[in-house]
């Protein structure tokens, strides 16, 4: 079972977290924030976007209708998207049928945790007019945060 | 599980759809109706055998494009990689399926992208004799040129086909040309490596 | 397990076909939104072949043989009754008839590789789960079935790739009624919106017998 890469997304369309696992297997290896995923994560972003916007016009009888799982040749995503605006985003393969309940951990224990709660961590990260419509730069650089995600998150992918 | 083009030749899976999974249409009929069409083509067009060429070309043409669609369909084999891949698969699965023969390819250029298919059986021109006027400029099967044309342009295959020879003009074999211009490289759908 | 939608997409992003199996119209969904659907869905199938993982881009390159082969379901959408006491008991005549130009009681009988390959394959909402098969002319076949799955046999989970095999298996015999009934009408134009009632109906019976 291979983890590929995990996002977060805000209300404001900018990506404030990102760790791409580059070698399969290997808890180690990767990146956390780096500058060339950005493109990737507007890419990702957009897709989501559509995707969500297609399958909200095609709900009934006005229950909420949220895309779960996108899958895509070798590998798939799965989005667990809050009231809030905020988007988990997960890459893995198709091993396992879904993630949402380690996605929904992740935003009930560990960022509310983390960054919610925190107070000298900023709960929006645009700072100002400038930094929404995906314009914003701020990553999550909380250090307890990203610890207790790897934590979390080795296991599965060392499987 | 290993892709069924490895574990199935080419030649056994044209045999296979033509034998089994096709339904039939008698031969003769099918000569009748095109050389119903051919000789009223050349009536229309007051024996201009050029013109009729190219509207059988065109005919063909427009046949292809279509055509296509059901071979993909029935046979759902991968693209080719290689225009030697791509003259198998017109001589031992395409022309095996639809018209129940299977001609020769041979004279390839030397950079593999123009080859010739040497057809020995012809079921458009059974029991055809051309007319002496005709003989000199008439490509009588020039449909199945078109289909070939129309067919390799809608998997992006961008190819000159031609008839070089034809047993009905008094030439020793009926030999068509197809030559490689390019691949259509923006027009490949997205989503295939 | 019911199929809600079927969507024909041509190859540039135009939609050619679409027809809702549901009972209840959807709420004001008129043919422009389905254009916009169609052509949304279009370009998304396009960004997902740029976002391949890292991981995944170094493993492929390293290894030549990637298997895209999708089994043989059998007798998806064909019509059940195939035993020779249920057949006597319909008399001799099988209730589907001659598939069109396909000889044979099923439209094709073996595995065959999938022309999809960095494309979106599958989309699990809430509601339904949407597959999507695209043909080597461009063509995409899009099917949106309610939650649960093709097949019966799986009611668990709708994120199984048996359930996208079984699309695919589907989709492609909906290609194959496209390629028989849509491109033999001399009087159908090539990319143009689909107006073919035996087509209609040869869908339908399909999508009846998937239930």
């Amino acid at each position: 079972m291979a983890i590929y890469s995990f996002w977060i997304f805000d209300k404001h369309c900018n990506c404030i977290f990102d760790r791409e696992w580059t070698l399969i297997s290997n808890s180690a290896s990767g990146t956390i924030n780096s500058k060339q995923t950005e493109e990737t994560a507007k890419l990702l972003y957009g897709m989501i976007y559509s995707l969500r916007s297609v399958t909200q016009k095609l709900s009934r009888d006005d229950t909420a209708n949220d895309v779960r799982s996108i899958s895509i040749g070798k590998y798939r995503i799965h989005t667990y998207c809050t009231a809030s605006g905020l988007w988990f985003v997960l890459l893995s393969d198709y091993k396992q049928a879904s993630y949402a309940h380690v996605l929904q951990y992740i935003h009930s224990h560990i960022y509310v945790k983390y960054v919610t709660h925190n107070i000298l961590s900023p709960y929006d990260f645009a700072a100002n007019e400038n930094e929404t419509r995906g314009q914003g730069f701020r990553k999550i650089g909380n250090r307890n945060f990203i610890s207790s995600l790897e934590a979390f998150l080795a296991p599965m992918i060392a499987q | 599980m290993s892709a069924p083009a490895q574990s199935k030749s080419l030649k056994a899976i044209g045999e296979d759809t033509w034998k089994n999974k096709t339904e039939k249409v008698n031969a003769e009929l099918f000569t009748l109706t095109y050389g119903a069409i051919v000789s009223q083509l050349c009536a229309d067009y007051d024996r201009d055998f050029q013109k009729v060429n190219n509207h059988l070309f065109s005919m063909g043409y427009n046949i292809g494009v279509r055509l296509v669609e059901d071979f993909l369909a029935r046979t759902a084999l991968p693209r080719c990689e290689n225009m030697v891949k791509t003259s198998e698969m017109i001589s031992k699965c395409a022309f095996k399926i639809f018209l129940n023969m299977t001609p020769q390819v041979t004279n390839w250029s030397s950079e593999k992208d123009a080859f010739s298919l040497m057809l020995d059986e012809n079921p458009l021109s059974d029991f055809v004799e051309l007319p002496m006027d005709a003989m000199k400029q008439l490509w009588y099967s020039n449909v199945l040129s078109g289909v070939l044309k129309g067919a390799l342009e809608m998997v992006q295959l961008d190819c000159d086909v031609w008839f070089v020879s034809d047993i009905l003009k008094g030439d020793p074999q009926t030999e068509l040309r197809i030559k490689l211009n390019k691949v259509l490289k923006d027009e490949v759908p997205i989503g295939e490596d | 397990m019911a199929v809600r939608m079927l969507l024909v997409i041509n190859k540039s992003g135009g939609l050619i076909y679409h027809r809702s199996f549901e009972g209840d119209v959807d709420k004001g969904l008129n043919s422009n939104d389905y254009l916009i659907l169609a052509s949304i869905l279009h370009g998304s199938f396009a960004i997902a072949t740029q976002l391949t993982p890292k991981a995944l881009q170094l493993s492929q390159s390293s290894s030549k043989n990637i298997d895209y082969t999708v089994p043989y379901i059998p007798y998806v959408g064909m019509p059940r009754g195939r035993t020779s006491s249920e057949r006597s008991k319909y008399g001799a005549s099988a209730p589907q008839g001659k598939l069109g130009s396909f000889k044979g009681d099923d439209f094709f009988k073996e595995s065959f590789q999938s022309w999809n390959r960095s494309g979106v394959r599958q989309l699990c909402t809430d509601q339904f789960t949407m597959y999507i098969y695209q043909t080597m002319t461009g063509l995409k076949f899009v099917v949106a079935c309610s939650q649960g799955t093709l097949s019966p046999a799986n009611p668990s989970s709708s994120n199984n790739i048996f359930n996208i095999h079984v699309a695919d298996n589907f989709l492609r015999k909906i290609y194959c009624l496209y390629s028989d009934y849509v491109m033999k009408d001399p009087f159908y134009s090539l990319e143009m919106p689909i107006k073919s009632t035996l087509f209609d109906k040869k869908v339908k019976q399909m999508v009846d017998n998937l239930v």
